[in-house]
């Protein structure tokens, strides 16, 4: 299909997160073995193609749309390295799936144009129609504001400070953070240290994985 | 038969669990006959049916009974046409 050989560019914000979501639901799909998968990936090419009657799509061998799938997700990637995209890993009991009475399925995209429009009182076309990379550093500046913000009302206030019976004061407890928003620390292994031999325990070791030691 | 996308992702979901992890080597008969024996081994035959209803477009009632012959022709044929190391190789990427 001629359509599917053109050359295509990475989309602006809101076809870019149109996209993204459509992707998320193609993976979600391929993992669940969910039969939607195709749906999904013809609505994604066609959608990143500007395929308009997009009937042929279904009828094409699967290596057209398969190269076609992974050319405009190449081609719609993020550049910048921002910490808010990075997954992290999570403990099971830190996931939370919380759903609001005024959740539905389009609210993401609302949410994060929301945020635009107050945070910088600009007008929908200029957030739909902004880079990627631009979009997303400025979402994450616009979080880390917004974070640090609560932060400070949150130390102006008495629960920051719970009382310490074993110190008997009251003592700060910073507020929670983010996943993303916490910094990383890298937990290396045990450093290998000699010990003198006169410092070792004395007598029989029971237990040790080897042979009864005695020193 | 040329498969379209949604078939191709049919035809991967059902052999998947009989694809080895690592395919070393890319022959199309050798690959077959490892599909085929670790079908037979985890004792799953009626995937032969829901594979060859695939690859052929017929349906269930359409199956008296599968001449051995013919669907390793037409499964050969089918993992041809399709390239299936290719497709392998798409879906795997998809993994992660």
């Amino acid at each position: 299909m001629e359509e599917l050989n053109k050359q295509i560019t990475r989309k602006k914000f809101k076809q870019w997160f149109m996209l993204d979501d459509l992707k998320g639901k193609v993976l979600d799909c391929f993992h669940s073995d969910d039969n939607k998968f195709s749906e999904y990936i013809i609505e994604y090419v066609k959608m990143a193609y500007e395929i308009e009657d997009s009937t042929m799509l279904s009828d094409l061998p699967w290596w057209e749309i398969a190269d076609a799938f992974s050319r405009a997700s190449i081609v719609n990637l993020t550049t910048l390295q921002l910490p808010m995209l990075l997954k992290r890993e999570l403990k099971k009991k830190d996931i939370k799936e919380v759903t609001y009475a005024w959740d539905y399925p389009e609210r993401t995209w609302y949410f994060i144009l929301h945020q635009f429009l107050y945070n910088y009182k600009w007008i929908p076309e200029t957030v739909e129609n902004l880079d990627v990379d631009d979009a997303l550093a400025l979402l994450q500046e616009i979080n880390i504001s917004d974070q640090l913000e609560k932060e400070f009302l949150y130390s102006l206030s008495e629960i920051a400070y719970p009382y310490d019976k074993a110190r008997k004061l009251n003592v700060f407890k910073p507020m929670e953070r983010p996943e993303w928003m916490k910094e990383f620390v890298k937990i290396l292994p045990p450093k290998k240290v000699k010990i003198r031999k006169d410092m070792m325990p004395v007598g029989l070791i029971i237990g040790s994985g080897r042979n009864d030691i005695e020193h | 038969m040329t498969l379209n996308i949604d078939k191709s992702y049919k035809l991967y979901k059902l052999l998947n669990p009989f694809i080895p992890e690592v395919i070393e080597n890319e022959d199309i008969v050798d690959f077959s006959s490892t599909i085929m024996n670790n079908i037979i081994q985890a004792n799953e035959h009626e995937k032969f049916l829901h594979v060859a209803m695939l690859i052929t477009g017929k349906k269930l009632e359409d199956f008296i009974e599968i001449d051995v012959n013919n669907f390793i022709v037409e499964m050969l044929n089918c993992f041809i046409e399709n390239d299936i190391f290719s497709l392998i190789q798409f879906y795997r990427g998809l993994n992660g």
